[in-house]
Formats: structure tokens, sequence, C-alpha cells
């Protein structure tokens, strides 16, 4: 008998492609120098890299992060998050492997840019192949990996940042942007403002970061609409399930949908060149 | 919104009123203090106090008024800065910084190119215009702003980086809302606002 609503869900959900047997992958392997592309059939191209700067101790924008390739792979995409291993254990992630509607938590053992981007680039082609809608790889970035002009931060080539309204917050995400346009102006960053009550509020905190980043910087920003500050993304990530799954018709679900939405049709653009 | 109708113009007193209403909408620091108020020689339409104590003189016209609103505007400025403390001993709790310098707000439906090219000639937000649309809904006049922001210096240069301060993110309601560079890059989402109200909230409306 069905116990959750999790047990029940793929009757109502689009068919997720190329779902493998659920194999735990708590460690992948240092990718080996011989494996490159020239292994990957060349009719599929790589999944895109989104690239999520994320504190190590940042809970809510990991369990942002995790509902966000949740919600992604809800759209028929095949999605895989990807992770230092220094998070194994750490309140940030649920267990390894393959988790809901296949969304896969993969921990890596890079201490680097560079190592984060070999393993999440293997992923990305691996999964392709198994990937007919195509997909996002998530990569979970240290903010401290981008600063200082961190090796490897020129592999970057979609980034997403996480911000809040405040001044504060969106200090801090000019500054990221401004660090990782210095070593990587190719980089393309969009921004998702998260913890707002109104749509007014994102829009505000948007444009003015998007008007003095193309001001000081050059940069472009892409908008990735917004997240609520809704309890049920608190209680959800206190008890580490899916907010779409938990609360369906809550505020935070619709708004996760959004960002996934765009972010699901941006990474198939770019698949599609 | 079905129920939207262009109004051609208003009576000035709800013109007044219809801008004061949004204008405490999209940038909720700025408070109006008086209507109507009588300045060198003209009536300022409505005198407000800004998020940083500046005294702001507003004035609104039609279309073909914009150059005689400029120079009202100006004179308003000259005419406000001597009384700053007067205002402050006035009305002390209004929060008015007697250091901040005045500036003004100029409504009109068009503003013609040598209006525009005149307020170049000022420093950032000291002089702003702001086209208005007025229309109906359900009776009631309401505008909507479109902003009109005097041409900078390009943006990779060094002016004008220098042109903007750290300082001014992250706090939107402190900014310029309706005179700001609109931004190359949209916001996007697919979302209403009834979208972000949970169902009780939802309940508790209907009731």
């Amino acid at each position: 008998m069905p116990r959750d609503l999790a047990d029940v869900l793929h009757y109502f959900l689009p068919e997720i492609d190329g779902v493998e047997p659920a194999d735990a992958i708590v460690d992948v392997p240092a990718p080996n120098p011989s494996s490159n592309r020239s292994s990957i059939p060349e009719t599929n191209l790589p999944l895109p890299i989104l690239g999520l700067p994320i504190g190590d101790r940042d809970v809510v924008r990991s369990a942002l992060a995790w509902n966000l390739a949740i919600e992604t792979a809800r759209l028929g995409a095949s999605t895989v998050i990807v992770t230092p291993s220094s998070d194994h254990g750490s309140p940030l992630w649920p267990e390894p492997g393959r988790g809901p509607l296949g969304t896969e938590l993969v921990f890596c053992p890079a201490t680097d840019l560079d190592g984060l981007y070999k393993i999440a680039g293997e992923l990305a082609c691996s999964r392709a192949d198994h990937s007919r809608r195509g997909g996002i790889v998530f990569v979970r970035i240290p903010p401290a990996w981008l600063s200082g002009g961190e090796s490897g931060s020129h592999t970057i080539r979609w980034l997403l940042l996480l911000t809040s309204a405040n001044r504060k917050d969106l200090h801090e995400a000019f500054e990221m942007a401004r660090s990782l346009v210095a070593t990587n102006p190719k980089v393309e960053i969009g921004v998702t403002i998260h913890g707002v009550t109104t749509i007014s509020e994102a829009r505000n905190a948007f444009e003015h970061l998007s008007r003095v980043s193309l001001e000081q910087l050059g940069l472009v920003l892409a908008s990735y609409s917004l997240l609520v500050d809704d309890l049920h993304v608190y209680r959800a990530i206190a008890a580490q399930r899916p907010i779409g799954l938990a609360h369906p018709q809550a505020p935070a679900t619709r708004a996760l949908q959004d960002v996934a939405r765009l972010l699901y049709e941006d990474a198939r653009s770019r698949v599609l060149g | 919104m079905a129920e939207l109708e262009w109004e051609g113009r208003p009576e000035p007193a709800s013109l007044r009123r219809a801008i004061r209403h949004q204008l405490r909408r999209l940038d909720p620091t700025l408070r109006v203090m008086a209507e109507a108020f009588l300045a060198e020689a003209s009536q300022i339409d409505l005198l407000a106090v800004g998020g940083e104590g500046e005294i702001i003189s507003i004035r609104i016209g039609q279309d073909d008024e914009d150059a005689r609103l400029l120079t009202q505007s100006l004179a308003d400025l000259t005419w406000l800065r001597p009384r700053l403390g007067d205002f402050l001993k006035l009305a002390p709790g209004l929060g008015i910084e007697p250091s901040a310098e005045p500036r003004s707000m100029i409504f009109a439906t068009h503003f013609g190119n040598e209006t525009r090219a005149a307020v170049e000639n000022f420093p950032s937000r000291q002089v702003e215009l702001l086209t208005y649309h007025c229309f109906r809904q359900r009776g009631q006049l309401a505008v909507l702003f479109e902003s009109y922001a005097p041409a900078r210096p390009h943006s990779s240069t060094q002016e004008a980086q220098a042109s903007r301060t750290l300082g001014e993110l992250g706090n939107p309601a402190k900014e310029p809302l309706l005179a700001d560079t609109p931004s190359p890059s949209s916001f996007r989402t697919g979302l209403r606002e009834s979208d972000l109200r949970s169902e009780f909230e939802e309940e508790k409306i209907l009731d």
C-alpha cells in the first residue's frame, strides 16, 4: 500500500527518460585523463552545467538548489547535483544517490574548481546518453573557490546566483559577479531573487542589480524569476522533503516550478545551439 | 484589467491625487507633505520629502507644458533651498535633512527634445522627467508612469563606473524607481501576484 505521495507520484508525472536503476553514487572516482569527450557519441551533446555558489553552511540555498533540480526533473529533464565530497554528512544535502523524480546527488572528491568541473563535465557527457529530453547538471561551488582568481573559473560558462533582495546579499552577488567576470569575461550569469513576498520586490531588486552590473562590469544578467519567502520552504528544509512533493499547492512550489521552467528552457536552447 | 479606459485630460485635482497614490505605491520612502503649495509665483503641485530627507518639488502638467514646468521646477529649487531650515522648524517630524539638496520631479504626458536636452545639464536625479498615462478603472482615475532618463556616458567607461556607488545596491525602496535607466536584461517570471498567495490567504480575500 502506498504510504507516501512520492510512492504514487509516477502515475501523475511525465516519464523521465533513461531512468537507470537506483544506484547510489557516493563518490565518483577522479576523472581519468585518458577518458575525454571523444569517447562520447557525438550525437549526444553534454548536458549544460549550471554553477551555483553556495556556502558551506548555507542550508537554505542548498535546499533551494536541490528543489530546483527536482522541479526541473518534473519537467522531464535529467538532473544531477554535483557537490564536493567535503559536504558528505553535512546538513546541506540529503543522502547521495538517486532521489525524488530521478534527481541524482553526487559527491565528488574535487578540492578545486578545475576538479569539480572535470567531474561535472564527465557526468554531463555520460548522462546525456540517457536523456532524450536534455537536462542540467547543477554544481555546488564553494564561494571561496570563485574568489581571488581561482584557477578553473574560466571553465564556468553558466552560473546562477541566488540572492535575496536585501542590500547585503545584492552586494555580495555583485561582488561575486565582478570577481568571476574579471577572470572569465564570457561567463553567463543568471539571477534568482529569493526570499521575497511580492513580484515587484523581486523585480526591483533584479533590475537594480542588473543595471549596476551593466554599468560597472558591462555584464548583462539573465533573470530567472523569484523564490518566495514561505514557511513551507523552511518546513521542507527541516524535514529534508522536496517542497513540491510535500506542499504541491504552496506558493513556494509554484515559484520553484517557474524558475525550473526558465532554467530548463535555457538549458534546452543551449543544447540546440 | 478588462475595464480599463484611456482618460484624456483629467481634472487637475484628480490627476494630482492619482499621481500621489501611485507614487506612494512605487516609492514608499517618498512622503507627500503638501498639495498646491505656493512657491515663488505659482503653486507646486505636490511637495514631498524623499528617502534621504531631501525636499522634492513635484510639478504636473500636460504634453505641451513641459518647458513651462521645467522653468517652474528650476525656480522651485532656488526658492526651496534657503527655506529648508524653516521647513525643518515647522515640521521637525518629517525627517527633512537641511543639508540634502532639493530636487525636482516633473510629470507630463510628453517631453520635447529641448526639455530633455536641457535636463542633461543637471546632476543625475536633480531634475527627473517622468511621463504618465491616465486611464479609468471601474470609474477611478489611475495613472501609469513611464520613465525618461537622460542620456549618460556609456556603461563601460570609468565615468559611468564612478557615477554609481555600490552603496546604492540592495535597497530598492530607496531607489529612484521611476527614472532609472531601463535594464537591458528584463526581469522574467511567469508568476502572478495571486500565485504568491497561499490558499489560506486566498480564502481570506474571498471572504
